[in-house]
């Protein structure tokens, strides 16, 4: 999967899937995606995205135990695949790449 | 202490889009763990409040998915649901209809039917006859769709509005006549086709709201 084929929100949710690990669930995911960007997504617009990280084979996902406090329902919990993996090194290159030689030209943030 | 619960018409509603179960349900999930801990930190009223916006947030995406599984077979189902929901509610409009028109003429006052359009308390009459039955559209095609009420009465309300689209072209065509809506204002013809698709969802609303939750719990969710 080329890494180029991910989308701004996409990157965002797989990179915090691969970073909760095992605490990786639609709310989990949603709370450090939001905290980490500063942009409140809605419930749906994560699960969407996430969805269609699963049929592009990057995260996989397993159903648990449901909970009272979601009354009754289950979470869905997932992981970051090999592919998933992949991915994440080739937007870390392509990133690196595409910022190199930046710092000197961009003028410092005033304080 | 009794631990604050998400609005229960709101979570009727967004089980109503027709989205698959496993989606439906872990997205109104989240948002009823997400409740419970806002309303532990911030007081039920603000969750109330969140719950409400992020309602509407998750419908779009919710309808997507909804739209997404439908497929061919789906559609087809969904058309015959909305024709049958708009057959009965035209005959049941038109019995009365004929009655209180059959009444009118056997003691001699008819109806005058030509001077709705030049009335404007007649119009709005009309007007309300018609959120009336689009209503009650919606909440039999809501009715007989216990899988999507909501997109049932949806898709009820762009029958509906074709028809009423396709009516008058074809009055013109076969019967060489007016059509009796082309005597009407541009405002009051306007306001009738918009609220077509209004009606019928808001049929479907009450519907959702008012059914009782199903025994298995396969709406919402099996309760622990």
């Amino acid at each position: 999967m080329a890494a180029s084929s991910l989308g701004t929100l996409e990157l965002s949710i797989l990179l915090s899937v691969a970073r909760l690990g095992a605490d990786a669930y639609g709310l989990s995911v949603r709370r450090d995606v939001s905290a980490r960007t500063g942009h409140d997504y809605s419930v749906g617009a994560v699960y969407t995205t996430l969805q269609r990280l699963e049929t592009k084979g990057l995260i996989s996902s397993r159903t648990a135990g449901p909970l009272p406090v979601r009354g009754g329902r289950a979470r869905r919990q997932f992981k970051i695949t090999a592919a998933g993996q992949r991915s994440l090194r080739e937007a870390q290159r392509a990133a690196a790449s595409m910022w190199a030689g930046i710092g000197t030209t961009i003028k410092p943030e005033p304080a | 202490m009794i631990t604050p619960q998400p609005p229960r018409t709101i979570e009727l509603l967004l089980a109503s889009i027709g989205a698959e179960a496993e989606f439906r349900d872990i997205v109104i999930g989240d948002l009823a763990e997400e409740f419970a801990d806002r309303a532990a930190a911030d007081g039920s009223p603000a969750a109330q409040r969140w719950y409400y916006r992020e309602a509407i947030r998750a419908t779009p995406h919710l309808a997507y998915n909804s739209i997404r599984r439908l497929g061919v077979r789906g559609l087809w189902r969904r058309l015959g649901i909305a024709a049958s929901a708009y057959t009965i509610t035209i005959v049941a409009s038109l019995v009365p209809l004929a009655m209180l028109n059959g009444v009118a003429m056997s003691i001699g006052t008819p109806i005058p039917w030509k001077h709705f359009a030049s009335s404007p308390s007649m119009m709005v009459g009309s007007i309300a006859a018609d959120v009336a039955l689009t209503m009650f559209g919606g909440y039999v095609a809501a009715y007989l769709d216990e899988d999507a009420p909501l997109v049932a009465a949806g898709v009820l309300g762009m029958v509906w509005l074709t028809a009423v689209f396709a009516a008058g072209p074809m009055i013109r065509t076969f019967s060489h006549v007016t059509p009796p809506e082309s005597l009407f204002p541009i405002w009051y013809r306007s306001i009738a086709r918009v609220l077509v698709p209004i009606g019928t969802i808001a049929g479907g609303v009450v519907r959702v709201s008012t059914r009782k939750p199903a025994r298995d719990g396969a709406s919402l969710g099996a309760k622990v």
